[in-house]
């Protein structure tokens, strides 16, 4: 009986034992499920929701929030669900502005916060959409290969979708994408959709014609010391590939030392090549110390790189010696010629460049061999063209998808200082790329602070991920030849270096020449083609006076005059001259109402940053002031002419004001 | 008795483990939740994946600032100056001279809304000079908020509230 | 024997705690089990569209005009009295229906219903008028549409 009793005591000691240890089992989900990291961010969520309801609605809205996974579910996307609104939960809300996070509003971009249902937050932030707590969500879990991208990196993904080198709302990326292109990353990585870029680096032949062996291996030892504005990397070479090099680049084509001897050119008159210098705006394109637009070569210390007879002749025609300069070719008469050079020479020398030397430079043919393989190695051929050798390939590795590339693919070589992560390695490698191991050819750019933070951005922007088509935003390459005899004068003065036409050419300019013709009157084109007057008196780069032939401006100007016009701007606005009352009317508006003389100057009174009207009577068609004034941005968006939202009446008389000035009735 | 004593330790020690064994519940035993980071400053996140050795630069403004400093600088600076303090080169034959910008006192005492209404609607609206004009159509309340984030850096302010 | 029954008695109340005990944890075992069983069985989230989500902003919509939103089958529809949701499934067969901005109508490609902007069977097989669906105000202001309560034909929101 006892034994008995003993036994039964054991089985029902067992049988509380295990349900217990069942209960306890059983009580681990909704344990785990009552910690969830969400709930407490969700709970606080609603606790001032409530506090800060100020009407019924409000509170009604504020109580129906319940403790559950929220997430933002895009069908676009393949298996793409983001769940970080769980515990970001006032993002699309602006009456949390004010919170702390996780539950402030998210600040408003382009695309928040009417986007928010179709972008999700992992398209831009990255991370793991799906996991439900912080440290899986930011991807900050090893296994997980796109973390979040830290805040100031964000803009890299609108290049995602953004194909293009300007995007709007991301001047970061945008920053980092033109320099990418101008710096020439090009030149030795192959990126999708820019296997076209080309480099405005000089061809290299002909330099025993132009420079001297002591200038040349100066430059190519650094050349940011010579001239600090350039776009040339510092290649970090010995001298023995230096001196190579240089023989290499004398034999292209083989020397004739030009540098030594200079008898068929006299002397010319340095005081008229000053003026000549300064008339011909030669600093709309080009800077003197810095002072200039700074597109084309700082041209101090010219004097000390080229010699004279070489000067001569490329100012004579620039495209007979580099076919692919932006620089125009100036109608110069044998004299100008003289007188300019001579003021060149003589002002713009290099007090730190090397002496010249005084005798041939006839290097041995082992050195041109071993040079031809030092400029192969570097991938110079990557951004100069030179006779002989007609392969670019390109020698640096493939960038494409260089943004998403996972932590444990990339090799940190020497660089444990480095943290683990895809930005600090990309920042390391574009700001001493020869820090990882030896024997990597990567040059040394000089890259700081924006300007980095902006290469490292566009580099993340590439991530080579399929987006869907209605998505993304391709990149417009414009393509426009000016036809016939019109284009082969655009070509001679380089027009487009300058001015852009239906999308194609320079900035320099603030005038596109794409609706010219219904811009600006013919015969004032014409003069001006010939004698540029100033209009914009702020700017450096203004209009350069070609010295063209007289035939040459009339043809440019009549062909512009019934070519370049937009049918929506009105031909003739008035068919007859207006009303003097309509002209007193739009004089005061222009003074009164809108203004304007903030900016434009007339009769000496007034602001100077938008044109000079003086003259504008015999400049600009009517039609055109009035449909300018209606919305100048829809000329080039970034006008700086605000958009007053003028009446139709008031345009009106404001076109017939401005067309009277300058005009003698 | 000694056994059920004995059996509802073990009972407990194993419960222990349990929770312990629960993230969040690591944190109810042990004060600190290892995953408890403030959000307020993004950087914070990264202090988990990097370490202070080596950072690449971190630019002195956020995204609507570095917006706003090119807006500004595009639109604005022509008469406000690059830095605000109303010398652009446009200003020369202004009168009045434009709003000094990174006056402290100025801007501490105007809100968001007051300087949203003078940039969009224009000084003559406002019962300021006609020269300053209206950019809302130009700009649109978005881009407006961007200038107005960066010209309180200039002056290094944000409003008083009260 | 004292003792001995002492004892017993002690054997006795032991055995009933334990009885007890293991019983109602058994219990309570089986009850969350299949309260948790139920839960399991609901999902916490589904990969499909939300039944309530938002679109632009009120004034986005001009008055008298109709924006569709293709996802969600949704129309939205603005009149001088206010707004006003219709799904666009066809209540006929389930077609997905247009709108025809010349004639005003919302008219279905199967079978040829026709319906008004009030979601009335103008004409067709269909059997039913289109289901108006509740619409509400974003507190960013956006229009905030929720498939899944029907409202009376006639209600208009005023937003
Ligand atoms: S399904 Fe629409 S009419 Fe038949």
């Amino acid at each position: 009986m006892r034994n008995d009793g003993g036994g039964l005591d054991r089985i029902w000691f067992w049988f509380a034992a295990m349900s217990f240890v069942f209960l306890v089992v059983l009580a681990i989900s909704p344990i785990k499920d009552y910690f969830r990291e969400y709930r407490k961010y969700q709970i606080d969520y609603r606790d001032q929701l409530l506090e800060r309801a100020g009407t019924s609605r409000e509170l009604r809205d504020a109580n129906r929030e319940g403790v559950r996974i929220r997430q933002i579910w895009n069908p676009d996307y393949p298996n793409r669900v983001d769940r970080c609104t769980s515990c970001h939960l006032g993002v699309e809300n602006p009456g949390m502005a004010d919170a702390s996070p996780p539950l402030r509003t998210h600040p408003m971009t382009p695309h928040t916060p009417e986007q928010f249902a179709s972008f999700g937050c992992v398209t831009c932030h990255r991370g793991q959409g799906r996991a439900t707590t912080m440290m899986d969500a930011h991807g900050l879990a090893s296994d997980w290969a796109t973390p979040m991208l830290p805040l100031r990196y964000t803009e890299a993904s609108c290049g995602t979708c953004h194909m293009d080198e300007e995007v709007p709302e991301a001047n970061l990326l945008s920053r980092g994408r033109t320099l990418m292109a101008e710096l020439g990353c090009y030149a030795c990585h192959e990126v999708d959709g820019h296997e076209a870029w080309e480099s405005d680096a000089p061809d290299l032949d002909g330099l025993s014609r132009k420079t001297s062996p002591e200038w040349l291996r100066t430059w190519i030892a650094d050349p940011q010391s010579v001239r600090p504005t350039t776009k040339m990397p510092y290649i970090q070479l010995g001298q023995s590939e230096i001196d190579s090099l240089v023989a290499f680049l004398w034999t292209r084509p083989a020397g004739e030392d030009d540098f030594l001897q200079d008898e068929e050119n006299p002397a010319g008159d340095p005081d008229r090549g000053e003026t000549l210098f300064r008339e011909s705006r030669c600093i709309s394109c080009h800077t003197v110390d810095g002072r200039g637009n700074g597109s084309a070569a700082e041209l101090s210390g010219i004097a000390s790189k080229v010699n004279r007879r070489w000067l001569i002749e490329y100012l004579e025609n620039p495209h007979a010696l580099q076919p692919e300069t932006k620089m125009p070719r100036y109608y110069f008469t044998r004299q100008d010629l003289l007188d300019l050079s001579q003021y060149l020479m003589d002002e713009l020398w290099d007090p730190e460049a090397p002496p010249p030397v005084e005798q041939a430079f006839r290097p041995p043919q082992k050195m041109v061999e071993g040079g031809m393989r030092t400029f192969r190695k570097y991938g110079c051929s990557g951004c100069h063209q030179i006779s002989g050798l007609t392969d670019r390939s390109r020698i640096g590795p493939e960038l494409t998808g260089i943004g998403r590339k996972p932590v444990d693919q990339l090799d940190f070589g020497r660089r444990d200082d480095l943290p683990r992560t895809l930005h600090d390695w990309i920042g390391a490698k574009v700001s001493s790329p020869r820090s990882f191991r030896d024997g990597l050819k990567m040059p040394q750019f000089i890259l700081e602070g924006e300007d980095l933070t902006a290469v490292i951005t566009a580099l993340l922007s590439n991530t080579g991920e399929v987006i869907p088509e209605e998505y993304r935003v391709e990149r417009v390459i414009a393509n426009y030849d000016p036809p016939g005899r019109f284009g082969e004068l655009v070509d001679r003065y380089r027009c487009l270096s300058c001015h852009e036409v239906e999308g194609v050419g320079g900035d320099i300019s603030t005038a596109p020449l794409t609706v010219e013709g219904s811009r600006v009157q013919e015969s004032w084109l014409k003069n001006y083609l010939l004698r540029p007057s100033t209009i914009r008196p702020i700017l450096t780069d203004r209009m350069i006076p070609l010295r063209m032939p007289e035939e040459d401006a009339a043809f440019l100007a009549n062909f512009m005059q019934n070519v370049y016009v937009d049918d929506d701007i009105p031909a003739r606005l008035f068919s007859e001259e207006p009303d003097p009352a309509n002209v007193r009317r739009g004089s005061h508006l222009f003074y009164e109402r809108y203004g304007c003389q903030a900016c434009h100057m007339i009769d000496g009174r007034g602001g100077y940053f938008g044109p000079l009207l003086d003259e504008a009577g015999v400049r600009l068609k009517p039609g055109w002031v009035y449909w300018w004034v209606l919305g100048s941005q829809r000329w080039r968006d970034d006008v700086r002419c605000p958009d007053y939202g003028v009446p139709d009446r008031d345009a009106l008389d404001l076109a017939a004001f401005i067309s009277s000035l300058g005009r003698t009735p | 008795m000694r056994k059920t004593t004995r059996i509802l330790v073990y009972l407990a020690v194993g419960f222990g483990f349990v929770l312990a064994w629960l993230p969040a519940g690591r944190s109810l035993l042990f004060g600190s939740d290892p995953t408890d980071i403030d959000m307020n400053d993004s950087l914070q996140t990264e202090d988990i994946i990097t370490d202070d050795a080596w950072r690449t630069p971190i630019p002195d403004l956020g995204y609507r600032e570095r917006e706003g400093r090119a807006l500004f600088r595009h639109y604005c600076a022509l008469c406000h100056g690059q830095s605000g303090e109303g010398d652009g080169f446009n200003a020369y034959n202004l009168d009045p001279k434009p709003r000094d910008l990174s006056d402290h006192e100025f801007q501490t005492a105007q809100t968001d809304e007051d300087l949203a209404e003078v940039i969009g609607g224009g000084g003559g609206d406002a019962g300021l000079s006609n020269a300053m004009p209206p950019w809302g159509k130009v700009l649109g309340e978005r881009k407006i908020g961007y200038v107005i984030a960066y010209l309180r850096t200039l002056a290094d302010s944000l409003p008083e509230t009260d | 024997m004292e003792p001995h029954e002492d004892k017993n008695k002690g054997d006795l109340s032991r055995r009933k705690f334990f009885q007890t005990a293991g019983i109602t944890a058994c219990a309570l075992v089986s009850g969350g089990a299949s309260i948790l069983g139920f839960d399991f069985l609901r999902p916490r989230v589904l990969f499909e569209l939300p039944t309530k989500f938002t679109l632009t902003r009120p004034d986005a919509i001009e008055v008298g005009s109709v924006i569709t939103d293709e996802p969600h089958h949704v129309y939205v529809a603005r009149s001088s009295h206010g707004f006003r949701a219709l799904s666009s499934v066809c209540t006929h067969l389930g077609c997905i229906t247009r709108y025809s901005p010349d004639e005003g109508i919302i008219a279905c490609p199967c079978h040829g219903s026709k319906f008004a902007l009030d979601g009335e069977v103008i004409a067709g097989p269909a059997p039913r008028p289109l289901p108006c669906l509740q619409l509400d105000l974003s507190p960013s202001g956006l229009i905030v549409v929720d498939t899944s309560i029907e409202v009376p034909q006639e209600t208009v929101f005023k937003l």
